[in-house]
């Protein structure tokens, strides 16, 4: 089963009232929308409030979704839509109207820094990223190889599998234990007093 | 939280994991705030390595959307609405048509039922039956039975002979079913009777 297909999964049971599969679903693209958001609105406290929006709209539109597109992708175009509309509202000028809107893949990183970021949101923002691309760079060779192939190339299990000439159990283990890896390193960070690892959810 | 759980979670993020254990799995997660995190964390680690930027670690957007949601009615559940203007003019319009009819009802029924013998018959049937027996004066004997009450000396119904003649009288007005289901029934119960109210000649197709 890919990624897409267990997205499908948990929404049809949102669909027939599972709240808890949609927690499930927050858990897993929180972070990806609320990049997204920023986008648009440099203020963490305030893209977390459009992100969270975009999720209350997200629910209360999945009894009409189909599965006809990926969830993400449908997810996607709501999360754009509450960022510009939360734009109109407050009267403001987007941070660049020369992203895609159609093709997330295809927005890439502009301008940093803005004078309602929060010096502490950066040095947190930075210090994830160097503590997971250490955290990889530290792996066995197999697990790094495993969650690589999951990560960017998206490939399932079984694909790997075939790839790294082992059992999926095997690969299944493997990616656990990157994961696990790279997890310890982020809740020293957490911990580390840079965000409290609490407030992360 | 054991490893073989978070080896879970981890296939349950990447979708590899069967719909039963995710079930379970899912229940797990409304309860244990550990788990939450871990797989916030897992989700993020993904992000950071498919990004070519910097991935912003959401902090509070799980917590606030699970308690905005856990305000939301049940799926499948229609939200209420106030109806639209128009709406409430068609409800208008259908309840005045109803309550006409009804006056219409109140106001004939009384002169048909008067003017028609045999209803009239029917009716007056109906208010000569013997009054309700007290539910106390039924069991009042000590030996209680399930004994059918005696009949009434008025007769109960129409008598077959005035029932055949009034339908007679109204065939042309009848629907076809009706027709067919009271005449059927009338032939069933009494051919003879009806035999004698409609001649032999108009009971023959044209």
């Amino acid at each position: 089963m890919r990624a897409e297909a267990g997205d499908i999964a948990l929404v049809r049971r949102v669909q027939k009232g599972d709240k808890a599969a949609f927690d499930a679903l927050v858990l897993k693209y929180q972070h990806k929308v609320l990049k997204l958001v920023q986008r648009y609105v440099r203020n963490p406290a305030e893209a977390e409030d459009i992100a969270q929006e975009a999720f209350i709209k997200a629910y209360r539109a999945l009894p009409a979704f189909r599965g006809d597109s990926a969830f993400y992708t449908w997810l996607y175009r709501i999360a754009i839509n509450t960022a510009k509309n939360a734009l109109v509202a407050s009267r403001r000028r987007p941070v660049s109207y020369d992203l895609d809107l159609q093709d997330g893949s295809q927005v890439q990183a502009q301008t940093r820094l803005s004078d309602s970021e929060t010096p502490e949101a950066l040095a947190l923002t930075d210090e994830i990223r160097r503590t997971v691309n250490e955290a990889i760079e530290a792996l066995p060779d197999d697990l790094r190889l495993a969650i690589v192939l999951r990560e960017l190339e998206g490939l399932s299990y079984e694909d790997i599998a075939k790839t790294m000439e082992c059992p999926v159990g095997t690969v299944r283990s493997r990616i656990f234990r990157a994961r696990e890896a790279i997890d310890r390193s982020l809740r020293e960070v957490f911990d580390g007093g840079l965000g409290r690892i609490g407030d992360l959810e | 939280m054991t490893d073989r759980i978070k080896e879970q979670l981890s296939s349950f993020l990447d979708g590899e994991l069967p719909d039963p254990e995710s079930a379970l799995l899912l229940k797990r997660l409304e309860r244990d705030d550990e788990l939450r995190g871990a797989l916030s964390r897992y989700s993020l680690i993904g992000a950071v390595l498919r990004s070519d930027g910097d991935v912003p670690a959401a902090r509070h957007v799980a917590a606030r959307v699970s308690a905005a949601i856990a305000r939301e009615p049940v799926r499948g559940a229609k939200l209420l609405r106030m109806p639209r203007r128009d709406e409430l003019l068609r409800a208008s319009a259908g309840l005045a048509v109803a309550a006409g009819v009804a006056l219409g009802a109140v106001l004939l029924v009384p002169q048909v039922v008067s003017q028609d013998p045999v209803v009239a018959a029917a009716v007056m049937a109906q208010a000569e039956l013997p009054p309700v027996q007290p539910v106390d004066e039924v069991f009042d004997d000590a030996a209680v039975s399930y004994v059918t009450p005696p009949a009434a000396d008025a007769p109960a119904g129409i008598p077959p002979a005035e029932l055949a003649n009034y339908l007679v009288a109204h065939y042309g007005y009848a629907s076809p079913l009706v027709r067919r289901s009271v005449g059927a029934g009338l032939i069933s119960d009494d051919e003879s009777v009806f035999a004698e109210a409609v001649p032999p000649a108009e009971m023959a197709d044209p």
